[in-house]
């Protein structure tokens, strides 16, 4: 008999639930987006995510389980995202899965966050040829992972202040742009000139990333300029520096180490600069570029659901409780 | 066990340590605050499962889930609501919203036989104010705490007071009659003489409960 894992991910600004099999076959994946009530602030506002999960978590699982066609007696496990995220959002995710879990006499394994992005690329199919290197940049994180192998991960680099989302949320709330900030700050480029010459912090400090001193040289450039900025250019400028960050270390780490493939997820994903980019520096590199459809890149309970049985496989059973600082290489 | 015999489960979950009742009528099975070694735990979950184990029942024993939604410490209730209504959701039982102003006021109102003044504290020197009388919730109010307290007294010049800003209400009304309950935050073990009263309250899925805080039409109406 064919055996489900239901998964929800509550650690941000989206509620999820999904029901994935051990192969990554998705047989539906729920996301109840709160980008509505957030895009007012410029950015998530974790009072209120937390009020939206309680309101969207019940509906998401049921429509979950129904759209899957299966029922409670069909699950395996219950994974449930326990950490990085805002406590008050993971909160209500963790206590929902201790319910159903009780309720149903299923067990509930609260998993990292990171672990779902970096199985992420394997949803529906079998993408990622092993070994790989895995840049994640999204909103919440950006770094640079080594995998042997599905549940074998090294960290080699992250960010030590913001993510490359964040920043490119930053920036565009500066040029007026709106939010999310990806996708308007990568149109806002493609129509201009990277004139200005905006720093490229940490690039070549080893593999982790920086990224608050380039939104502040930005913020510093608009505040000296004495007339209305040409909005396009210093998207264009930003967004050239970011990518040669990203890029640079990219490139290094394909350097130290010999794998089959790079894989790029998360949010920033999307970006049509970083997609191009990226692939000149594989095919330079003669190494496989996989970028997984956008839809498990960005936070999901698809990818939560299928690194449950990461989990499952090796025996790791964490208790459904948050944990706010976790790093990939923790179960 | 009884066939009539209805177990529930009733939670509070407005402040931090919970408190965890499981109850068969009007008989309490299990109560986490008398339990020392519970109190630092501070998750519904692990409460509940404490008490099925201590008395022996299940889950599925249950018949109905009774939880306080508030007003109290946000995260807190979130959580709690949260645990109640997918344990509800996934045993196909009806769950109960109880708020802080029934469950201080309705014991206070029985034990000194006035109305009862209950207030939550809430940001910015505001607070949430509720008016119980003639049993049930008369006035629900968001405000300055003390104006906000005179608003829902009307016309009422004896009348006792429970949760947070007891001492301070009577200093401030020392034309009144006013009773110190010595209530501070409500108890599960007060909801389990409620339930009985509360039948047409039940919720099933795709009703839940949603917890109360200043966002909620309940305080809306009240400005
Ligand atoms: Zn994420």
């Amino acid at each position: 008999m064919a055996k489900y894992v239901l998964g929800i991910e509550s650690s941000c600004d989206d509620t999820a639930v999904a029901v994935v099999t051990a192969q990554g076959e998705v047989l539906s994946s729920v996301i109840a987006s709160q980008a509505e009530i957030h895009s007012q602030y410029g950015g998530v506002f974790p009072e209120l995510a937390g009020r939206a999960h309680v309101q969207s978590i019940l509906p998401a699982i049921d429509k979950a389980l129904l759209d899957a066609g299966i029922t409670h007696e069909d699950l395996e496990a219950i994974g449930v995202t326990r950490g990085p995220g805002l406590i008050g959002s993971l909160l209500v995710g963790l206590t929902s899965a201790s319910g159903l879990g009780l309720g149903w006499d299923v067990p509930v394994i609260g998993v990292n966050h990171l672990r779902g992005h970096l199985r992420s690329a394997d949803l529906e199919e079998q993408r990622v040829k092993y070994p790989a290197i895995i840049l994640l940049v999204s909103g919440g994180h950006t770094f640079l992972a080594h995998m042997e192998s599905a549940t074998d991960i090294k960290l080699l680099g992250s960010t030590r202040d913001d993510s490359v989302g964040e920043a490119y949320d930053k920036v565009s709330r500066m040029l007026g742009l709106g939010y999310p900030g990806g996708p308007v700050v990568d149109r806002a480029a493609k129509q201009g000139q990277a004139t200005i010459p905006f720093p490229r912090p940490m690039l070549h400090k080893g593999l982790e990333f920086s990224f608050s001193g380039l939104k502040s040289a930005v913020s510093r450039h608009l505040n000296a300029l004495d007339e209305a900025p040409v909005v396009n250019d210093v998207a264009a400028s930003f967004v050239e520096a970011a990518m040669e960050i990203l890029l640079t270390k990219c490139r290094k780490a394909l350097k130290k180490y010999p794998v089959k493939s790079l894989v790029v997820v998360g949010g920033v994903a999307a970006s049509p600069q970083l997609r191009e980019q990226a692939g000149e520096l594989c095919t330079k590199m003669g190494v496989e570029l996989c970028l997984p459809p956008l839809r498990w890149s960005t936070d999901n309970a698809a990818m939560i659901a299928l690194a449950t049985w990461d989990y499952l496989r090796l025996g790791h059973h964490p208790a459904p409780v948050p944990q706010l600082q976790l790093s990939i290489s923790d179960f | 066990m009884s066939a009539t015999e209805k177990i529930s489960l009733s939670i509070e979950s407005s402040a931090l340590p919970y408190g965890v009742v499981l109850s068969a009528g009007s008989e309490i099975l299990f109560d986490s605050t008398q339990h020392t070694e519970l109190q630092t735990l501070k998750d519904a979950p692990a409460l509940a499962k404490h008490a099925f184990k201590a008395t022996g029942r299940k889950a599925s024993d249950l018949k109905r889930i009774a939880i306080n939604q508030g007003p109290g410490g946000t995260s807190a209730i979130r959580a709690g609501v949260a645990f109640a209504n997918s344990l509800a959701y996934s045993l196909g039982i009806p769950i109960i919203a109880v708020n802080t102003f029934e469950l201080l006021g309705a014991p206070a109102t029985a034990r000194y036989n006035c109305p009862t003044v209950v207030t939550v504290k809430s940001i910015k020197g505001n607070a949430y104010v509720g008016l119980y009388a003639d049993g049930a919730v008369q006035q629900t109010l968001y405000g300055p705490m003390e104006e906000t307290v005179r608003k829902a007294l009307g016309e009422h010049t004896t009348w006792a007071v429970a949760g947070a800003h007891r001492e301070q209400l009577i200093t401030a009304f020392p034309e009144h009659t006013i009773y110190d309950t010595g209530y501070k935050f409500g108890l599960a073990t007060d909801m389990v003489p409620m339930l009985p009263n509360l039948g047409s309250r039940e919720l099933r899925f795709p009703q839940f409960v949603v917890p109360i805080t200043e966002q909620s039409l309940m305080f809306k109406q009240g400005e």
